[in-house]
């Protein structure tokens, strides 16, 4: 039976307990419910030829034994057989293949394959989720077939085209616009698509990631709420009328929240939480978190009371690296690191999540690069995390670029300019906007004026960044700022750092005591080389 | 305001009973919070009615007293009214409760001094009937009533929310919802209708009361059956006839005789023929109520009673499980069924109600639904369970598994706490829901299924213990004896084979590899025959290397193509990859078929062994068939002499031979008498066993057996074996025991050991007072009985020390005596004839004489 009729036959009590029931578990029916489900995605893998290839011999019978034998993966483990879509190798032949970028124009894509039962589990606890979202108390949420989703998200074979799909299945919700059905529209007019439907109808949903999130709401008052070329509802233009009055007696900008008054407000990915109060003031609801990825799945959602997620207990196995020896690992690409299970996570502590995925998935300990944080744990209830960033060696801007050390050194060796040794970091501006900032030394022969260097920099940097990963492209209109920040430290400062603290400065994502350390460094007469004598 | 009291008094009463039978039948349910709440309004109702009553007959303390305790009762409705709500729409807040209880204690003062409403007065009328006038309603009245439309709109909303959040499950909702209306419309009708004198509130607040009594049923808080008895509903209808009787007849005689114009006789007539038929259709109605609530339980009990005493007689776990199909499909509407049981594996199905159904599955042990049924609910019904957070836990192929085979319900058979069975059910009408009734008769139902089978179950297993050999797996030497029995009768009109299967130098494999690996090449070989033999037989462990293959309705010729695959196989399995280290196994078969060469049990047992220890002596790895009696040779004692030469000579297999020498020759050394008596015994035995029919064999093993069958003598002093008088007790215990004494000696012996029945059985008579195990008839060996006579015929006819030997006529006269109590009659009989004949060479004296 559908989810439609189902909440027509089913009374609320019922369908919270069978999609969110989750939440009141003991931590120890958690653990049941995980290990349960890795026994029997162990079996299906084990058996199948990606399984045996990976285990290269080693027959683990336990997850425990597994967990001992089986070194942590990662996409390139996979990228051979996925890559070509094996899907014979596979526990199950998938029913889709999802794809995303991996790492920018060096390896360009990752496919991910779904199992009709992943599907399935996906759709439940995207319900889930939407519960969640819009429930006011345990048993008590708002869902009602066509209702109208402001919808952000890419057409399949992105992870975000999934979305309609999978709800279509089970219920009729009206999509702002159908990623899918409108797939030839590129990304803003799908954006302008949505919100002339949602003027001329209302809405009831609203999900994208954080910057797009944010990127809609600014243009929403940039536009004057799509000025007259919209078709608005007879409601919706008394409630716009009345939105524009408010805004001009309060002398800001209209808002949408002046206009719409949403049941559930969905936003997640990188940085989200930089875009969240902003987006809490222009909606007027606090948006919820949820995590949907395309090697994870559909991850976890906070709830109603917005302290934090629980992750689905069916979606994968999760395994989680704390930071210290995250940071070990990658310094020592061959350590392997400790991780613990859900019963072992501290609050307060970050941890990188490393994932198996149910249901016949391919990913085996597959650190998928997310860094979460415990936001609660202990005392037997479930622990709950938020999203932090990408792990340090990848860095995301808005959920936009992959940019890694060897992504970084591709871009500057096709601009074919002339740079010494750099580092580049992801930071935020005072507004709270991330953007990258590049620490870069010029060698002697190449120093010029240092403002029109930057300047080249800069421009020549970035059109070989959009040249290398599309989505860069997208990044300067989503932030509406230049996403790329260069400074020029003076020649030299990078190796005598590295010389002074006897270690090696990470290229990519240094500690922010780094960079002070950097800038304090080349502040010091005794730098050893470099332009500065020059 | 004026009411007249007599209907008001008749339709209170009427209503008090009912309040008060509610309230004493649902003190007798579960208490829960609805049920509780619900009391709390009954007690409230019989407050209100019983003071209204008491008023109206001004029983002491007086009418204002019982006024005010009614009027209370009235003002407390609503608080009582909406707690009920409340708890049967398990609400979690408790603000409006707190609010209405205050506001209506606030009301108790006001209540209690006239200040809202004041007593009324009575006024006679010049008829004798009563009116209550109501003088003076204050403007203070406000204040009950605005509780009054608060308690009303708060429910309301109460009962919305309830429909939304409760979806479907809600039917309760309606019917409170209905109840109020009925309620209040009753209310209404009380106060505005001018010149009523029909207590309209009371009637509603019977029928209000009989409408939550139905949402609590609705909702499964209370077995109807547990509250309601047969007598109460009798009850209840000799109630609806006493109230018709009150209120129909004079009204209906009035019409009868006013409106239509009849007489008073016919009018009575009439009514009485009206008021039958009202009656008659009343108990009509109750006793269809009666029997929908308890001929359907009578008729399970009586179901459970005759299920219970057939299980817990039963000792087969299949019967038990095939009866607790039976019951559950005649009571329940079930398509379907499965039974797993508990095992290694998880729970394996072992009965289904169809014989075609899939029955390769079991359920895991860490199953969630095998959870959810330790922790939560005796049964699981699937619907309920699919949503429940436990569901997410179950494995793709279990979900696949149950959505095959079509569950819609679990019900769990218990050891204590432990899961000893699932009982699944498919309802013939998929997806449908179980009544608790339903699920009340299959909780107990298992409940007593996992009794019976637990004991059967235990049964069963010390039965299998009993006859399994825990090294091979197969059936082990006291099920063989049985078995064989119970078959060779079943096969009377028939054939039936048995092959003895002895594995060859299985000491020296020990010796080389070790016992384990010896155990394991046993295993192995066991695996073999139960393979080769299929269901057409039934393979035993008989001894440390011997098996016997019993083939019910099976030739020889047949037993001897299935020993060559047997051999083949065998001689196979240290063939395969990883065994090839360990020499090759062999078996020895001996068989031997009957009617062809056997006519009992034991005698198809003791020539199958025969058969395979003469496979062995012919150089092992050998397949010998056991050919049966041979007809009497003409010349008997040539043949005999031909066969046992051969035993003399130690020739053919007759390795033992020098062994055997060298014991006669030790027993010559002690008491040269005994060596000679044996060996006449020996010759006598032989020449009785060709006569007999046995062949060669037979008379071989008799024959050594005859030399060596006083060997235990040796331990008996001399002065006890030659003793001329009488012997005491004691040395008579000693002499019976020489036969103990033959068997230890000869058991240590190597290859000796066949010659043990015939040496054990040599003192035992036909009638069964022998020793040392006092066996009877056929149960004693053939060898042992041919030995029997000749060694009687032999001790009689020789001279002793202490007696000169007997005359041969006596002897056989003694003989002829003992046939049927001493020997076997037909072997005497063939004995004395023999010598009689002169076909037996005599030894001694007597052979001069016979001659």
């Amino acid at each position: 039976m559908r989810f439609d009729e189902r909440l027509k036959k089913v009374s609320h009590e019922q369908l919270w307990q069978e999609y969110c029931g989750f939440l009141d578990m003991s931590l120890a029916d958690y653990m049941y419910t995980q290990n349960r489900l890795m026994e029997e995605q162990l079996h299906l893998w084990t058996a199948s030829g990606l399984g045996r290839k990976l285990l290269n011999g080693r027959s683990p019978a336990t997850v425990e034994e597994f967990r001992a034998q089986m070194p942590l993966t990662s996409y390139a483990d996979y990228a051979d057989d996925l890559l070509a879509k094996r899907g014979d190798l596979l526990c199950d032949q998938p029913a889709v293949w999802l794809q995303t970028t991996w790492e920018g124009g060096l390896r360009p894509i990752k496919l991910a394959p779904y199992t009709r039962s992943m599907l399935d589990t996906y759709r439940h606890n995207l319900i889930a989720t939407v519960m969640m979202a819009t429930g006011r108390k345990k048993g008590d949420f708002d869902i009602k077939p066509g209702y109208r989703i402001l919808y952000g998200g890419a057409p399949l074979p992105y992870a975000t085209g999934l979305t309609p799909s999978l709800f279509d299945e089970d219920l009729r919700f009206t999509w702002l616009p159908d990623s899918n059905t409108h797939s030839n529209l590129s990304f803003s007019q799908r954006i302008k698509k949505g919100f002339s439907m949602a003027m001329s109808g209302g809405v009831d949903y609203f999900f994208a990631i954080g910057s797009v999130a944010n990127y809609i709401t600014e243009s929403f008052g940039k536009s004057g709420g799509g000025s007259g070329k919209l078709n608005i509802s007879l409601g919706n233009a008394l409630r716009y009328l009345r939105g524009k009055y408010i805004s001009r007696r309060d002398g800001r900008a209209i808002r949408p929240g002046d206009v719409f008054h949403l049941k559930a407000f969905f936003y997640g990915g990188t940085d989200a939480r930089c875009y969240k109060d902003r987006l809490t003031e222009a909606w007027g609801i606090v948006p919820t978190e949820a995590v949907l990825g395309t090697e994870s799945t559909c991850l976890g959602c906070e709830t109603w009371e917005h302290n934090g997620m629980v992750l689905f207990p069916d979606s994968c196995f999760y395994e989680f690296i704390p930071e210290e020896e995250m940071r070990r690992s990658l310094d020592d690409s061959a350590y392997q690191p400790r991780t613990c299970l859900m019963d072992g996570v501290v609050g307060g502590q970050n941890y990188e999540l490393v994932l198996s995925v149910f249901h016949g998935g391919a990913f085996m300990r597959y650190r998928i690069g997310d860094v979460y944080r415990c936001v609660s744990a202990g005392g037997g209830e479930l622990p709950r995390f938020s999203y932090v960033d990408r792990a340090p060696d990848v860095i995301d801007i808005a959920g936009f670029t992959r940019i890694t050390e060897s992504s970084m050194q591709e871009v500057i060796r096709l601009s074919r300019l002339t740079l010494g040794d750099w580092a580049l970091k992801k930071e935020f501006d005072e507004h709270d906007n991330p953007f990258l900032h590049m620490y870069v030394e010029l060698p002697p022969e190449a120093q010029l004026d240092e403002v029109v260097v930057i300047r080249v920099l800069q421009e020549h940097l970035s059109i070989y960044f959009k040249y290398f990963d599309s989505d860069y492209g997208d990044l300067k209109k989503l932030l509406n700022m230049e996403p790329l920040q260069i400074t020029i430290l003076k020649y030299g400062t990078i190796s005598g750092y590295e010389t002074e603290r006897g270690r090696r400065l990470s290229r990519i994502n240094p500690g922010m005591l780094d960079v002070v350390g950097l800038l304090n460094y080349q502040g010091r007469p005794s730098v050893p080389g470099g332009g500065a004598r020059l | 305001m004026t009411m007249h009291d007599v209907p008001f008094l008749y339709v209170n009463i009427t209503a008090l009973c009912a309040f008060v039978l509610m309230f004493a039948v649902f003190l007798a349910a579960k208490k829960t919070p609805e049920i509780r709440a619900f009391l709390l309004m009954m007690v409230d109702c019989v407050v209100w009615i019983a003071g209204s009553i008491l008023m109206r007959l001004q029983v002491w303390p007086g009418l204002n007293f019982w006024y005010y305790v009614s009027l209370l009762a009235i003002f407390s409705m609503e608080f009582v009214f909406y707690n009920f709500l409340h708890s049967f729409a398990r609400e979690n807040g408790k603000f409006m409760l707190t609010v209405f209880l205050t506001a209506t204690f606030a009301l108790v003062p006001g209540t209690l001094t006239g200040f809202f409403l004041a007593p009324p007065v009575p006024s006679v009328q010049p008829d004798g009937t009563v009116f209550y006038v109501y003088h003076t309603v204050y403007w203070h009245m406000i204040f009950p009533c605005v509780l009054f439309i608060t308690v009303i709109i708060a429910s309301l909303q109460l009962l919305g929310r309830m429909k939304r959040e409760q979806g479907v499950h809600s039917s309760g909702a309606l019917i409170l919802f209905l109840g109020g209306v009925i309620e209040l419309v009753g209310n209404l009708m009380q106060i505005f209708i001018p010149g009523n004198t029909f207590p309209f509130d009371a009637l509603a607040g019977v029928i209000y009361a009989g409408m939550m009594v139905f949402a609590l049923y609705r909702r499964r808080l209370f077995r109807m059956t547990l509250v309601v008895s047969r007598g109460i509903l009798m009850l209840a209808v000799v109630a609806v006839c006493f109230l018709l009787g009150i209120f129909c007849v004079d009204p209906f005689l009035k019409f009868f005789q006013v409106r239509i114009g009849l007489g008073y006789q016919a009018s009575l007539t009439v009514v009485s023929l009206l008021l039958a038929g009202m009656l008659s259709l009343t108990y009509s109605l109750v006793r269809r109520v009666i029997d929908t609530l308890f001929t359907r339980e009578e008729q399970q009990n009586k179901l459970l009673k005759s299920f219970s005493a057939e299980v817990s007689q039963s000792l087969s776990t299949d019967d038990i499980m095939a009866k607790v199909s039976g019951v559950i499909q005649q009571e329940l509407p079930v398509v379907q069924l499965y039974i797993c049981l508990a095992d290694e594996k998880g729970y394996t199905a072992r009965y289904s109600s169809r014989p075609l159904a899939p029955m390769a599955f079991s359920i895991s042990k860490d199953s969630p639904k095998v959870h959810y049924l330790e922790e939560q609910e005796p049964y699981l019904i699937m619907r309920e369970f699919c949503a429940t957070p436990h569901a997410i836990s179950d494995w793709a192929e279990e979900k696949e598994l149950f959505r095959r085979l079509e569950i819609d319900c679990v019900g769990a058979m218990r050891d204590g706490r432990q899961i000893v069975g699932l009982v699944l059910l498919s309802a013939r009408d998929h997806g449908r829901t179980f009544s608790s009734a339903e699920m009340g008769f299959l909780e107990t139902v298992c409940s007593v299924a996992s009794i019976a089978m637990k004991n059967a179950s235990l049964y069963e297993q010390m039965f299998r213990e009993a006859r399994i050999d825990a090294l091979t797996g197969a059936y082990n030497y006291r099920y063989f004896v049985e078995k064989e029995e119970e078959l060779f009768k079943a096969c009377y009109s028939d054939c039936i084979t048995l092959m003895f299967v002895d594995v060859d130098d299985l000491k020296l494999y020990n010796q080389l590899y070790g016992v384990e690996a010896g155990n394991d090449a046993l295993r192995c070989i066991s695996d073999e025959l139960t393979l080769c033999a299929g269901e057409s037989g039934t393979v035993f462990r008989t001894s440390g290397k011997v098996f016997a293959v019993l083939l019910p309705h099976w030739d020889a010729h047949r037993a001897n193509v299935l020993a060559e695959e047997i051999q083949r196989r065998v001689r196979t399995i240290n063939s395969t990859a990883g065994r090839q280290k360990y020499k090759p196994l062999t078996v020895s078969v001996g068989i031997c078929a009957a009617p062809y060469a056997a006519s009992s049990a034991k005698e198809l047992m003791n020539n199958a062994d025969l058969a395979a220890f003469n496979a062995k002596k012919s150089g092992k790895d050998q397949i010998m068939l056991f050919r049966g009696a041979s007809a009497i040779p003409q010349k008997l004692a040539e043949r005999t002499d031909a066969i046992v030469d051969n035993v003399d000579r130690g020739s053919d297999e007759y390795g033992a031979m020098p062994m055997i020498s060298a014991l006669t020759a030790a027993i010559d050394a002690k008491d040269h008498y005994t060596f000679a008596h044996s060996k006449n015994v020996a010759r006598y035995a032989a020449n009785l066993a060709v006569a007999a029919g046995l062949n060669n064999d037979q008379v071989r093993t008799i024959y050594a057996a005859g030399l060596l069958h006083d060997i235990g003598k040796i331990s008996i002093p001399e002065d006890i074996l030659n003793k001329s008088g009488k012997l005491t007790d004691t040395e008579y215990g000693l002499m019976k025991n020489h036969v103990n004494n033959s068997i230890e000696m000869i058991r240590h012996l190597p290859e000796m050991d066949y010659l043990i029945p015939a040496v054990l059985g040599h003192h035992e008579r036909w009638d069964g007072k022998g020793y040392p195990r006092g066996i009877a008839g056929e149960d004693i060996p053939i060898s042992g009985r041919c030995l029997a006579i000749a060694d009687v015929f032999d001790a009689m006819t020789t001279d002793r020390p202490y007696r000169k030997g007997l005359p041969l006529e006596y002897a056989l006269m003694q003989i002829s005596q003992g046939a049927g109590t001493q020997f076997d009659p037909q072997l005497a009989t063939v004995f004395i004839h023999l010598v009689q004949g002169n076909e037996m060479p005599l030894a001694g004296r007597l052979a001069g004489g016979h001659a």
